[in-house]
């Protein structure tokens, strides 16, 4: 095969990349998904070379940096305790659940765990551009799934950081999980320390010099180094990234330091789904085809009734709960890093689990409004008898009948 | 009118309301500064009858046009009358101020006042409707919006006085900054 000089592979692919994303929002198709495809169909005659690991850790690690610039302390707590009850149980169904079926199939805790991480999380990007696209913004619910998905976005770097915590060990033994527990810890305390008594008097320092052009160096920097220190201490790079987005988001610029980093984070991000699709390596085959197909049959009910119950909670009414439920089963960006990380044998069944549940996915949330108001017709059917029992014994007694 | 408001994490806010002819409206500010409108004939539809899309400086002038800006349909008498329950002024925040150097939420400016600050003058620079994280530092000059009670509170908290009223709203000239 002929050498090809570094730069020429550099730029025929972010071209190539260019032509996908392009292509893809012109479909209306995910780029996430278009990516991981396009991976795994030029698997067959593509070297893996150094840029591709480089861009994508670089990708991944910018990503949950940028999440976290959005969520100083005080709106992250303000959300969570609006949100944690419908959160817990979408981890209830969607993490434990899936973790319950792996192990029933008889998977090591460890690989279950790691099946339960793929399943968990929705797809953040995926759901804001479709219900961006679909003029869906208006409606009462979106303010849940939005509150779902951070929720979903604070426990994903979490669970990230357990999987690559036990890897280094030999699975875990109380003393391991203790460690890892007081470095994730420290970690989040030091975060929160430079935060809220360094980065908050910074402030001044951010504002004056927002549109130098050192700047790019310092928010990047600060987001690498930071994600680098928590792969030393033998934690996820990802929760590293996102507590450094954290902290640089208390000097209450972060609009300003995110169009500084969002740059970088889009030249680098498609390489981390194209060298995740370049893994997977269809010709090997599933190992355990029912395991699968129960695993995307409970994705998309697990989520259905999970998010339908949780927005209950959060006080939708049925309608629009049902229609959160169905924007929400399609996996994506989150999934494919925590398949990443997986060993190859299991990554191409994260990559047909991704690609299953986010075809399902799409088209649920396509189909939404309409579900939904075949959903709300029938259960009125079901409970008109009933109603007018009630009502009729309550003019009996003399009480208001409210009007529904 | 009422104006609800939620927060859409990740994308921006979002505003509705309902106008006196009955049409439901939906404004949503995009993070990345466009605005949308969505129009509702029935607030429960699943989509909307129309919806708009607008950059933000597009936004901008179409707010100053709906302000009456330009031409104001507003008789005079109504005018004076919206202009003595509600009026706009200029504080300096003096160095010994409670203000300076604390953040617009700690120092809970709405909640202890009443009044809104619209807009703050540092140096050159202007900054619109600022961020309650937004850090006031002394020598500021804040543009502030509420009952003559409620500006005369944050006046106090400023430790100045009130500049002076301007008719067109213009900011005050730095000769006419402290002079009691």
């Amino acid at each position: 095969m002929i050498e090809l000089p570094f730069l020429l592979i550099t730029g025929l692919m972010l071209c190539a990349f260019f032509t996908v994303g392009y292509a893809s929002q012109r479909l209306r198709f995910p780029s996430v998904l278009a990516y991981i495809l396009i991976g795994a169909a030029v698997s067959f005659w593509f070297a893996k070379n150094p840029l591709l690991h480089l861009a994508s850790e670089v990708g991944i690690v910018l990503m949950f940096f940028v999440l976290g610039l959005e969520f100083p302390l005080a709106r992250m707590v303000a959300i969570s305790k609006k949100i944690w009850p419908s959160g817990l149980l979408d981890v209830l169904f969607n993490f434990c659940g899936t973790f319950a079926i792996a192990w029933s199939f008889g998977c090591d805790p460890m690989t279950a765990f790691m099946v339960g991480s793929v399943a968990y999380a929705t797809s953040s990007s995926m759901s804001a551009k479709m219900l961006d696209e679909q003029k869906r913004l208006a409606h009462p619910e979106t303010e849940f799934i939005l509150a779902l998905l951070i929720f979903e976005d604070l426990v994903a770097p979490i669970l990230v950081s357990v999987m690559a915590g036990a890897d280094v060990g030999e699975g875990f033994t109380p003393i391991t999980l203790l460690v890892l527990l007081l470095k994730l810890v420290g970690l989040t305390a030091g975060a929160m320390a430079f935060g809220l008594y360094g980065f908050r008097r910074a402030a001044s320092f951010v504002e004056r010099h927002i549109d130098d052009d050192f700047m790019p160096l310092f928010s990047v920097g600060i987001a690498l180094g930071y994600a680098g220190l928590a792969v030393f201490l033998g934690l996820s790079e990802i929760l590293g990234a996102f507590l450094a987005g954290m902290m640089l988001s208390e000097t209450g610029r972060s609009r300003e330091l995110e169009h500084l980093s969002l740059p970088v984070r889009d030249l680098c991000l498609p390489f981390f789904f194209f060298g995740f699709g370049m893994s997977i390596r269809f010709e090997e085959g599933i190992s355990d085809l029912g395991l699968m197909l129960m695993l995307i049959l409970w994705a998309v009910m697990g989520k259905l009734v999970s998010v339908y119950v949780g927005g209950i909670l959060f006080g939708l009414r049925p309608k629009h709960a049902c229609r959160a439920a169905c924007s929400m089963v399609h996996r994506g960006e989150f999934s494919a890093v925590i398949a990443s990380l997986a060993p190859p044998s299991w990554r191409v069944f994260g990559g047909i689990y991704i690609l299953a549940t986010a075809g399902i996915g799409i088209l649920l949330f396509g189909k939404a409004p309409s579900i939904a108001n075949w959903f709300d017709g029938q259960r009125k059917r079901l409970n008109t008898p009933k109603r007018s029992e009630r009502s009729s014994k309550s003019m009996i007694r003399g009480g208001n009948v409210s009007k529904e | 009118m009422k104006v609800k408001t939620a927060d859409l994490p990740g994308i921006g806010k979002r505003y509705s309301l309902d106008l006196a002819e009955g049409d439901h409206l939906v404004i949503i500010l995009h993070q990345n500064g466009y605005r949308e409108i969505y129009h509702f004939t029935d607030p429960d539809a699943d989509e909307p009858d129309w919806t708009v899309k607008m950059t933000d400086e597009e936004a901008r002038q179409i707010g100053a046009i709906l302000m009456g800006a330009d031409y104001q349909p507003v008789s005079d008498d109504r005018m004076e009358m919206l202009l003595k329950s509600i009026r706009i002024e200029w504080l300096q925040v003096k160095p010994d101020s409670e203000l300076a150097n604390r953040r617009i939420i700690d120092s809970q400016i709405r909640t202890r006042t009443g009044a809104t600050i619209i807009a703050i003058q540092r140096g050159d620079q202007m900054i619109g409707s600022p961020d309650a994280q937004e850090t006031i530092l002394p020598g500021d000059v804040l543009m502030v919006v509420g009952s003559r009670m409620q500006t005369k509170g944050l006046d106090q908290m400023c430790h100045s006085c009130i500049l002076h009223m301007p008719e067109r709203g213009s900011p005050p000239s730095p000769s006419s900054v402290g002079s009691s």
